[in-house]
């Protein structure tokens, strides 16, 4: 019996696997391990399910701090188990957290970390193609991991097609939701556009109930691309003109009022209709958003759902007083 | 990226490193029977050497399979097919297991891996032997035990699109030549096809092997090794100063080892190649026959062994299976 890891808990399950809480017997450390599902008899068919053989061929070949550590794979005759780093959150949790409050430096933080892993990833020729809050995990230490990588595939042949349905709608880009077969790093930039604004509003910016109403979403925001703005628009297989109600979209400065003009750009640059003018991750990570003050926070000051920023606890404690007091005297 | 890949690290060998390996492989396989082996029964057993050539027919064999097959694969596939065979049978030995049935594995693990997608049973359809549900149970069967075996590095890199851009490369760099470059594809591929029946994929970088085919490309077309050691020049960065003003000083020696590298890879694809005459495959099908009988006489006298002295524990020779967890515990 494989008794290296013991399983602690069951932490939840997706389409494809079980996700498990398990101990490393030999390191002592915590890890998530995800047992792929087999399924019916009918897609156990063809054998190792394709979305972990993906991860595995990707995830064997890099290591990054903002990448999901994949540790060890157990594979048997019917089953196959990923054996990853434990991550105690994700974005999704954090940004749905009420009580959490997001400070300008903990998003620049969040957007660092998650800029650095994609660009180790694009780096190597890799688009991760399913980029959203869910898919950014967190630990303890505040350290954020790109996760999830049954979607991911390398590119750069330039002969070979890709399908357009991926990235989940509220993070897909207009180039795959108008159908484009080749696409590159842009559409994992415009996911992480859409990420940094719903660390800003606490709510997706785009949420469209279908591909159409994607694109209209988007375009209330940020207004209809024009083919001068993106030449190559209206040869993409599923190219259709959208008309909007508003003829001029409101200034992104009205709709992220907190934000501050280099914040503005950075969101303006990801957010570049022409794929091909898009910014990259690494001209992101240049540009002056990330230079001006607030600085970064460190990744311990993070908030978390469990637990509150080193700084923000002293502040309850004190304030915890007070209804305390009230309620004395109520009593 | 090749510098940082699994592939460099890992499954990157010597001629040295091969050949012992391979003699490793061999050792072990007899010494597992070694107690019921008996006087003037050693020869049964296949040499290295035989067990190498047994690899090279089914390699050969392969390669009309992969360009029979339908839809028609890139050939990505086929070269990420092949080195998981060779990296396999650095550890499995031939008489262990069947090189016809892991190749058609590797095969479909390969089209898996590079996003090709068939469908078990349309895979099977391909396959001219054996019954399709048979053939299909072996496959699956050994699919874990492949991954497992190449402890789950799958991604392989092919020299198919660096020989593109070395190609593009030229084409916009070299502008004088007089003659179509595109003439030298067809025997770079040949190149390509006569590497994948050699060990070149086990101990070059791909964007070197694809040099080497073009290389191979140019002599082939008759054209001057001075075409290539121009490109090279260009490429590396060596200015055509005659005065040495901006030269590196590194980079002509640079170009030269790389010249003297491609040449080796060329003499290792070139001299890997030997076809087995019609004579020596029968001879060695019969060999390999004589074994497989051979073997069930010996696990027959293991077996005896083992009941003789009680028959305690697992029965001699059955893999060891880890048990499953199984997901609703």
């Amino acid at each position: 019996m494989n008794k290296r890891y013991e399983t602690i808990r069951h932490l939840g399950e997706g389409q494809f696997a079980n996700v498990y809480m398990a101990k490393d017997t030999e390191t002592g450390e915590t890890v998530a391990i995800k047992k792929i599902k087999l399924g019916s008899r009918d897609e156990a068919k063809d054998g190792i399910n394709r979305t972990a053989i993906r991860e595995i061929k990707l995830l064997k070949e890099i290591q990054h701090e903002n990448i999901i550590g994949l540790r060890d794979v157990i594979g048997h005759r019917t089953s196959i188990q990923l054996v990853f780093d434990f991550m105690e959150t994700d974005l999704e949790h954090v940004v749905q957290d009420q009580k959490i409050i997001l400070m300008p430096a903990h998003i620049k933080n969040i957007t660092m970390q998650t800029l650095l892993g994609l660009e180790f990833l694009h780096a190597h020729w890799i688009l991760h193609r399913d980029l959203k809050p869910n898919n950014l995990l967190m630990n303890t230490m505040g350290r954020v991991k790109l996760a999830d990588f049954g979607l991911a595939r390398f590119f750069g042949s330039p002969n070979r097609n890709y399908t357009h349905q991926v990235v989940t709608r509220w993070y897909r880009s207009p180039e795959l939701l108008y159908g484009a077969k080749s696409y590159g790093v842009g559409i994992d930039i415009w996911s992480v556009g859409c990420i940094l604004a719903e660390l800003l509003l606490r709510l997706p910016i785009f949420p469209g109930d279908s591909d159409i109403d994607q694109l209209v979403k988007i375009f209330n925001v940020l207004g209809c691309p024009t083919t001068e703005d993106w030449p190559t628009m209206t040869s993409l297989q599923s190219y259709i003109a959208v008309k909007t109600p508003n003829e001029e979209p409101p200034e992104l400065q009205f709709i992220f009022s907190a934000a501050g003009p280099e914040l503005i750009e950075l969101m303006k640059s990801m957010w570049t209709f022409d794929p091909a003018k898009r910014c990259t991750t690494t001209q992101a990570l240049q540009m002056d958003y990330f230079k001006v003050q607030p600085y970064c926070c460190l990744d311990e000051e993070l908030p978390h759902p469990n637990r509150q920023p080193a700084k923000r606890r002293k502040f309850e404690e004190k304030s915890e007083g007070g209804p305390g007091v009230r309620r004395l005297i109520f009593e | 990226m090749y510098s940082t890949s699994t592939q460099k690290k890992e499954w990157t060998f010597t001629a040295e490193q091969i050949d012992d390996q391979r003699q490793e492989v061999n050792q072990k396989f007899r010494e597992k029977y070694k107690d019921f082996v008996e006087e003037g029964e050693h020869e049964i057993f296949l040499t290295c050497q035989e067990e190498l050539s047994m690899q090279r027919i089914v390699e050969e064999a392969a390669l009309k399979f992969a360009d029979k097959f339908r839809p028609s694969i890139w050939p990505s596939v086929k070269w990420t097919a092949y080195a998981y065979f060779k990296r396999l049978f650095l550890k499995w030995s031939a008489c262990d297991n069947s090189p016809k049935l892991v190749i058609m594995a590797c095969f479909y693990l390969a089209m898996k891996i590079d996003e090709f997608f068939v469908t078990i049973d349309e895979f099977v359809g391909n396959l001219t032997t054996g019954n399709p549900s048979q053939n299909a149970e072996r496959i699956l069967a050994l699919e874990p035990e492949i991954m497992r075996e190449l402890d789950y590095n799958l991604t392989v890199h092919c020299p198919y699109r660096p020989f593109e851009g070395h190609l593009m490369e030229m084409k916009t760099r070299m502008l004088l030549l007089n003659f179509d470059l595109e003439s030298i594809r067809n025997d770079s591929q040949r190149f390509f096809q006569l590497a994948l029946q050699t060990d070149a994929l086990l101990m070059y970088p791909p964007s070197q092997i694809a040099l080497a085919a073009v290389k191979f490309g140019l002599k082939s077309q008759g054209k001057s090794n001075d075409v290539l050691r121009d490109f090279l020049n260009k490429l590396l960065g060596v200015e055509e100063d005659a005065w040495g003003g901006g030269v590196v000083p590194d980079a002509n020696t640079h170009v030269e080892k790389l010249l003297v590298k491609l040449e080796m890879i060329e003499n290792t694809v070139e001299g890997g190649t030997n076809k087995l005459s019609d004579d020596a495959v029968s001879n060695l099908q019969n060999r390999a026959g004589d074994l497989s009988n051979f073997l069930l006489i010996l696990d027959k006298r293991r077996n005896d062994k083992w009941q003789a002295e009680g028959g305690i524990g697992r029965p001699p020779g059955e893999k060891d299976e880890q048990p499953v967890d199984s997901d609703d515990e």
